[in-house]
């Protein structure tokens, strides 16, 4: 392998910079143009250190024009330093019920995302945690219009019922 | 995913008055899926005990001993409660907690923390007192519901008996009748 001057090594960064700005670019716009399902919804919130605290939480799906839901994820991230108690999430519709829990307080990983298939309407979220102790979280969700987290993005929103 | 009475649900029985006072026990097995989780409809009404207030539930988490955790959540309406069986195998049930949500259906669901499947034992009251307090009062579990028994061989022998006899008597009856000019 040849010798490469360091000033040929900034050249080539310098013309490369703006190759990469427009290719980001490029990739942003295309993103949003096309509403993947990365664009999640977020909602940071606390549980109290009473052992039964529950945060209850209605998510609705609908559309927005990213086309007609049919499905909706969920991940909880626990945000908590420290151990136990973990913190889980329960996302039901009808008779359908699924569940997830972060097993791994403090780190940057939540826990594995779950979700269940349905229409326009209505998916009741619990938040809760294995024990007493105060707990913070991170909950992300987001409802598609493809079956099993496919599809666009689309409609999304959340109202609380009962915050401990 | 695990729907309402599926078929995962094993052994489901409903017991007499217990005598940590609640009446309706069931076991139950989650998969090894780390999503899977349970969901049974409780009713509470009134069986003359008075009217139901609130439902109380606590779980057991049952050997094997397997990583996850166990839980049990309580939902109507807007009220929600969890409690965690946070040690497994040990004989003991989770804290018992309660949803004051009068008469009617309640959401209960078991749910776990990570992959392994689990066994647990599931408990669950009416009572007529906010808080799980006051009497024991009508609890039903559609999922707990025992099938309706067959007659065993004695009854359906006795059943065959009878008919045979309707028949030869009905028979012998209508011999009789033509006999003395009635056909």
């Amino acid at each position: 392998m040849g010798m490469m001057a360091p000033g040929s090594i900034r050249r080539r960064r310098a013309e490369a910079t703006p190759a990469l700005l427009i290719g980001a670019l490029v990739a942003t716009l295309a993103s949003a143009l096309v509403g993947t399902p990365a664009a999640a919804h977020t909602r940071n919130d606390s549980l109290g250190a009473q052992a039964a605290a529950t945060d209850h939480l209605e998510i609705t799906c609908f559309d927005n024009g990213g086309g007609a839901p049919q499905s909706i994820q969920v991940e909880i991230l626990d945000a908590s330093p420290g151990a136990l108690p973990q913190v889980s999430v329960q996302l039901q519709r009808g008779d359908s019920l699924v569940s997830a829990s972060d097993t791994t307080n403090g780190d940057s990983s939540p826990s594995p995302e779950i979700g269940l298939n349905g229409p326009v309407g209505i998916f009741r979220v619990l938040v809760t945690k294995s024990g007493a102790g105060l707990k913070y979280y991170s909950l992300s969700y987001h409802c598609t219009a493809g079956p099993d987290g496919a599809g666009n993005h689309t409609g999304t929103s959340i109202s609380v019922l009962q915050n401990q | 995913m695990r729907v309402l009475a599926s078929a995962a649900l094993v052994a489901w029985v409903v017991l007499g008055p217990a005598s940590a006072g609640f009446a309706a026990t069931g076991t139950g097995t989650l998969s090894i899926d780390p999503a899977d989780a349970d969901l049974i409809r409780v009713e509470c009404f009134d069986d003359g005990s008075g009217m139901p207030a609130s439902l109380v539930a606590q779980i057991r988490d049952e050997v094997p001993v397997e990583s996850p955790f166990v839980s049990v959540q309580i939902v109507k309406g807007s009220a929600a409660t969890n409690a965690t069986d946070a040690i497994d195998g040990d004989g003991l049930m989770s804290p018992a907690v309660f949803v004051d949500g009068g008469a009617g259906d309640y959401d209960v669901f078991i749910d776990k923390s990570g992959a392994g499947e689990e066994t647990y034992q599931l408990q669950v009251q009416c009572m007529t007192g906010a808080g799980g307090t006051g009497a024991a009062t009508g609890t039903f579990v559609a999922a707990w519901t025992s099938p309706v028994p067959l007659m065993d061989g004695f009854a359906r022998a006795l059943m065959v008996g009878l008919f045979a006899g309707v028949v030869v008597w009905r028979s012998l009856v209508a011999r009789a009748r033509r006999g003395k000019g009635w056909a």
